[in-house]
């Protein structure tokens, strides 16, 4: 009903006995309907606000609990009787930054230049580039040269930070390590699997990906014994965990390339024909047309890549075995609440698991968009 | 039938329609997967034969350069200036060869017995390092796939040289090196893309899985864990142990409790392992069914008569130490080891016996002992005999089976006290066991129900209840309890404290010749713990439950939050959406690990209901303080008198609570993902559609039914798939909320109520050492997995063809 015009609104009903048209007034049918509108909207509030509930409740908890002070296991009241930041505290407790470390010994020199001369390289490529026609961007560069610029000083500082005294931060610099070199690698190896599976038609293409189809059907942790005895024989298991649960995480990730294959399927053929007809030769195609065009697909697989190791337990506890300074979060912190000190820790693991939470959720969150993406394509290709 | 029958016939019609049809696909769909593996052997059948031809034309009409590439690979390349692809053959075939002789091919010779030799210390005290069958095994497999490789690569040499003597006849010239490099970036970039990700999933997934198949043929385990215990080949014994039904041979093992109550642990045919606890009354009759029934519990010393049927053989010999074999003539077999030092004096006790008339007398303690043989002619060697074991004798054919009452007879068994009273046991009927304490006043009456029971009497115990006076004079209601004897018309009633009724049965041993030994078996429902089979059979069930509700439950609630969200008029969309999808935002160990102990028994949830509904709670609080205000008595008696809560609800330690429980939560993690999915794929529902169908009256409801639903399961059918495959190897959820616990009762292998196939692996895995049946439960995950898989791929048509969508 619009004000403008003043004009009531009728529904005008054929009446066939009478044979004549009569105009009814509808407004109290008009207000019902209305009224039932507003009822299921109400009720659907009521229902989304008691999930918002009920799904951010244990997570306000957990909050709370590690600014407990009382000391113990669960308890049946939710606002701590004390307030304290002590359960903060007890994670960094013995933490601190020495830049010495950087030159340690031979293998952390080699290891520092390496790094860092790399990463110079990079960003400096990643600059020197000029656009060949005025029409090409260059804005991604600069994106790409400061990502580059901000992954290589996060492992300087990662590697600063004297921890031998300190488990927690130890372990968060473990899992961070983890996921930053699983994030490049992985990322690599699943857009390279999913793009010739996707564009390119060769011999044995079908075979490749059936022989994937059927190696996903076998359970995850069956061949747990046989990876720890050949990373062993690496010398990557206990010690060297860290870089072990990289090359296992890294060396079968080719195998989770269904989604970005299903956004590669997605994009017309064309695009590559017209290029490879202009002269362009596959990698120049796969790099300078196809990559740009999936950047959602390249941070939903860098997003996954990097969120992945901060909640693998069961493997790393098992690479990891007896040996805390190679553990991850997810081990260190599940062996805080299974040990029998359990009361003891308790607030602590709270803490940590807030600490580890926030980073993640806030990337989540940032990056929510892509995932969307990803998931919802990949949920419709299967 | 057509298009037009169906259409007329009715929804009930239509729908029994659509069954059968479904069913009828079944058969027809296994025929085509069937064909399918037909069609793939076919397939590398002609493949391998073109491949044998083509090899064997090259050679013929090649020129000598092909000829030597043969044998030395990359020649002809190299000799025709392709230098950059005949160096890396040549490199390649030096290193394989290199590889082979001078380390895997040691491997490979060891796979069959997958070695021998164990890992011991000299009498010097030096270790020395024998086979380690893992190791043979993982590299044996590892120089099978070199070897596949090397054989390709040769291939492949062999064709480059047919395919540049072909270019080069017809004039052309060959790709330089540098061309080979460039087209590693253009042609053949699809090479260059794959060869890191198909090396890792080689080394990294296929190798082991290879591995794990292959383990599950041996029995490595706990027992067998090498270098110091070597595995071996065992066929299909660990497929057997899972999934037979076959009997096993029975076996009964007792043990001794410090108050006298001796445990039997018994293995049934079936597999079952039952622990009784057998009155201490009984002990001498359950030694007696075990020494002259069951298992001939051998007693040292041990005398061997030269005239009865004893062996003694030499089963190893290996480097100095003998391990040996001596079987008596019931079946019992003890097998043990003599040292280097020995191994004149054991040859010569093997040769005594091939002389005969030897006896014998052997003495162990634990597993060591020694063991002395006197031969015909009076010369006697003693031997120092260390890893004895004892090995029951299989030969008896014992039938074990928990039987029925024989006879209704109940009877009292009494046991006078120094001080007067008695101690009785009556056996009652139905397996009922009664145990009574009876005063000294009253045991008189016993004799007269002993008559009672022996006539053929019954009896049964009944609560009474008398008027005392007590201390301060007051009367005062009094419960006790009699027994009452009956029989015909006469009953006696004989007062009795300390009654215990226990629900008993009887357990019969029968041995081959027939003898039967029956004993009185207590506690018998309590402790049994299924065979193996029966325990995968409840795993595997419980999995696909958890897999059918995990998935479905959370698809059409996921669905249905979509379709709330996304409903015309409801505002904060994207905050709804935010708030969901934390739970798949933060790390699954943090939230999972945190709401699993918010719901243990003294965990938050619990004390808070504690506080509200408990005892002296929040709630009977307020109820008395309601019935106070308006004096209503019967209001505050009511709170007063009711049973408030008393104990925490048992979410983990109840299995069906734990299992609900699981499931809830799961929704609670799972929602948000089919929340996402769900709103994408809503979106792209054509909206007229809706419009048609509200013009022509549909209410909500017939929409969602008729449109919604439809085309939801049309276009997500692949992904309900592969997330019901993904929940039957959803680790993290069981893991970290319940670890597959209650433990306990009912299963065997240390499975819980709530593990799936895949923690039930981990467990075997890490806790048991049991990587046999870890490996055997994997392949039958695959199994499961892979039959799910192809039959709904055969059913659903659309699924399958991956161009469909480009």
């Amino acid at each position: 009903m619009t004000k403008k015009n003043n004009i009531p609104e009728v529904d005008i009903v054929v009446d066939e006995a009478a044979g004549v048209i009569r105009e009814v007034k509808p407004e109290k049918h008009l207000r019902s309907k209305k009224g039932h509108e507003r009822r299921v909207n109400a009720s659907i509030y009521a229902i989304l606000i008691i999930m918002s509930i009920i799904w951010l409740c244990p997570f306000v908890f957990l909050v709370l609990q590690s600014f407990r002070g009382e000391t113990g296991g669960q308890v049946a009241y939710i606002l701590p009787k004390q307030w304290t930041l002590d359960n903060y505290a007890f994670l960094f407790a013995g933490a601190r930054i020495d830049p010495a470390l950087l030159v340690k010994d031979f293998w952390a020199i080699l290891w520092t230049v390496l790094i860092n001369v790399g990463g110079v390289l990079g960003v400096v490529m990643c600059l020197r580039r000029k656009p060949r026609n005025p029409l090409e961007k260059t804005e991604s560069n600069w994106k790409m040269a400061a990502l580059l610029g901000a992954g290589v000083l996060l492992l300087d500082f990662i590697r600063m930070v004297d921890s031998s005294n300190c488990n927690f931060v130890r372990w968060f610099l473990n899992t961070l390590t983890i996921a930053l070199f699983c994030a490049a690698i992985q990322t690599i190896m699943q857009l390279s699997v999913s793009y010739s599976l996707s564009r390119i038609r060769f011999k044995g293409r079908k075979l490749l990906m059936n022989i994937c189809l059927v190696l996903g059907m076998f359970p995850g942790f069956l061949t747990m014994i046989v990876l720890y005895y050949l990373l062993k024989t690496f010398g990557m298991t206990q010690e060297g965990a860290v870089a072990g649960l990289i090359l296992v995480s890294c060396a079968s990730s080719g195998m989770g390339y269904y989604i970005s294959k299903g956004f590669f399927d997605t994009l017309p053929k064309s695009l590559d024909e017209s290029a490879r007809i202009d002269g362009a030769t596959r990698f120049q195609v796969f790099l300078k047309i196809i990559m740009p065009l999936a950047k959602p697909i390249v941070i939903y697989t860098i997003l996954m890549a990097f969120m992945g190791p901060w909640g693998d337990y069961v493997f790393a506890s098992y690479v990891a075995f007896g040996k805390t300074s190679s553990y991850n979060v997810a081990v260190g912190l599940y062996q805080w609440v299974n040990t029998n000190d359990y009361q003891g820790y308790f607030t602590k693991f709270c803490a940590g698991g807030v600490l580890v939470a926030i980073p993640i959720t806030v990337l989540f969150m940032c990056l929510q968009k892509y995932y969307v993406e990803g998931v919802t394509g990949g949920a419709v290709k299967g | 039938m057509n298009d037009l029958d169906y259409l007329r016939m009715s929804k009930l019609q239509k729908l029994w329609y659509n069954i059968c049809k479904f069913f009828r696909g079944i058969p027809k769909a296994l025929l085509g997967m069937l064909m399918g593996i037909l069609n793939f052997f076919k397939g590398i059948g002609t493949g391998v034969g073109n491949v044998c031809k083509d090899i064997v034309m090259t050679y013929i009409h090649g020129d000598w350069k092909t000829k030597v590439s043969y044998t030395v690979m990359g020649f002809g390349s190299f000799m025709r200036g392709q230098w950059l692809r005949g160096l890396l053959f040549f490199v390649f075939q030096t290193a394989f060869n290199l590889y082979l002789w001078f380390f895997g091919i040691g491997y490979v010779m060891k796979l069959p017995t997958l070695g021998t030799e164990t890992l011991r210390t000299t009498a010097e005290g030096a270790t020395i390092y024998g086979d380690d069958s893992f190791l043979i095994m993982l590299y044996g497999v590892l120089t099978f796939f070199f070897i596949l490789a090397f054989l390709y690569t040769w291939y492949v040499n062999v064709k480059q040289n047919r395919i540049a003597e072909q270019i080069l006849k017809s004039g052309k010239p060959l790709k330089s090196a540098k061309a080979d490099v460039a087209s590693m970036l253009d042609d053949q970039f699809h090479k260059t893309l794959l060869a890191l990700p198909v090396l890792g999933v080689t080394v990294f997934t296929i190798l082991p899985i290879i591995f794990m198949i292959l383990v599950a043929f041996t029995n490595y385990d706990k027992e067998h864990n090498p270098p110091l215990n070597l595995f071996t080949w065992v066929g299909f014994d660990n497929f057997n142990e899972l999934l037979s039904t076959e009997e096993t041979p029975l076996s009964v093992t007792r043990s001794v409790h410090p108050d006298g109550t001796v445990a039997l642990s018994v293995t049934a045919k079936n597999g079952d392992i039952y622990n009784l606890y057998v009155d201490p009354a009984d002990v001498e009759r359950v030694d007696a069914a075990i020494a002259t029934t069951y298992l001939p519990a051998t007693e040292f010393p041990l005398e061997l008569e030269a005239g009865d049927a004893w062996a003694l053989t030499l089963t190893k010999q290996s480097r100095g130490a003998s391990n040996l074999k001596l079987v008596l003539p019931n079946g019992t077999e003890f097998t043990f080891s003599t040292d280097k030092a020995q191994l004149d004096n054991t040859n010569a006790a093997v040769d005594m016996l091939k002389v005969g008339g030897v006896s014998g007398h052997m003495t162990a303690e634990g597993d060591t002992g020694a063991l002395t043989l006197t031969g015909a002619d009076g010369t006697a060697i003693t031997l120092n005999i260390t890893k004895v074991k004892e090995t029951p004798g299989k030969d008896i054919d014992a039938e074990f089976a928990f039987a029925d009452r024989k006879d209704d007879a109940v009877t009292l068994a009494r046991k006078d006290q120094t001080n007067g009273t008695v101690n009785i046991t009556i056996n009652a009927e139905d397996d009922v066991t009664i145990a009574a304490k009876v005063s000294a006043e009253e045991a008189a009456k016993l004799t007269d129900a002993e008559a009672i029971l022996t006539a053929g009497g019954k009896v049964r115990v009944e609560q009474k209840e008398r008027t005392v006076t007590n201390e301060a004079g007051e009367e005062a209601a009094q419960a006790y309890t009699v027994l009452v004897f009956t029989e015909g018309d006469t009953e006696l009633e004989v007062e009795a404290t300390g009654v215990a009724q226990t629900d008993s049965r009887r357990i019969i041993f029968v041995s081959a010749t027939g003898e039967e030994v029956d004993l009185n078996i207590y506690n018998l429902t309590e402790v049994m713990t299924p065979s193996m089979p029966r325990t995968f059979a409840q795993v595997l069930m419980w999995t696909l439950i958890w897999a059918f509700f995990a998935t479905f439950l959370n698809y059409f609630l996921g669905m249905l939050v979509a379709i709330m969200i996304n409903k015309k008029g409801i505002k904060f969309k994207k905050l709804w959406r935010t708030i969901l999808v934390m739970t798949i935002a933060i790390p699954q160990f943090i939230s999972l690990l945190y709401v699993s102990k918010m719901f243990a028994a003294d965990g938050l949830v619990n004390g808070m209901l504690l506080s509200f509904f408990g005892d002296g709670g929040t709630l009977e609080n307020w109820i008395k303080e309601v019935a106070l205000r308006f004096n209503s008595e019967g209001l505050y008696a009511w709170a007063d008198g009711m049973k408030w809560m008393a104990e925490p609800l048992p979410f983990w330690t109840n299995a069906n609570w734990a299992k609900v429980t699981i499931i809830g939560i799961n929704v609670w993690i799972g929602i948000p993902y089919l929340m996402l999915i769900a709103t994408g794929i809503l979106m792209n529902i054509p909206a007229d559609l809706y419009e048609s169908a509200r013009i022509d009256g549909a209410n909500a409801f017939q929409t969602y039914m008729k449109i919604t639903l439809p085309y939801m399961l049309f276009v997500t059918g692949p992904y309900l798939l592969t997330s019901f495959t993904g929940n039957i190897n959803n680790f993290n959820v069981i893991f970290l909320l319940s670890g597959g616990k209650p433990t306990g009762m009912g299963l065997s292998g240390n499975a819980g109520s709530t593990d799936l196939l895949i923690t039930w692996l981990y467990k075997m895995t890490v806790n048991d050492n049991n990587y046999k049946l870890a490996a055997v439960l994997g392949i039958l995950v695959f199994v499961v997995c892979a039959v799910i898989n192809l039959v709904v791929y055969n059913l659903i048509p659309s699924v399958k063809n991956e161009e469909d969508f480009q």
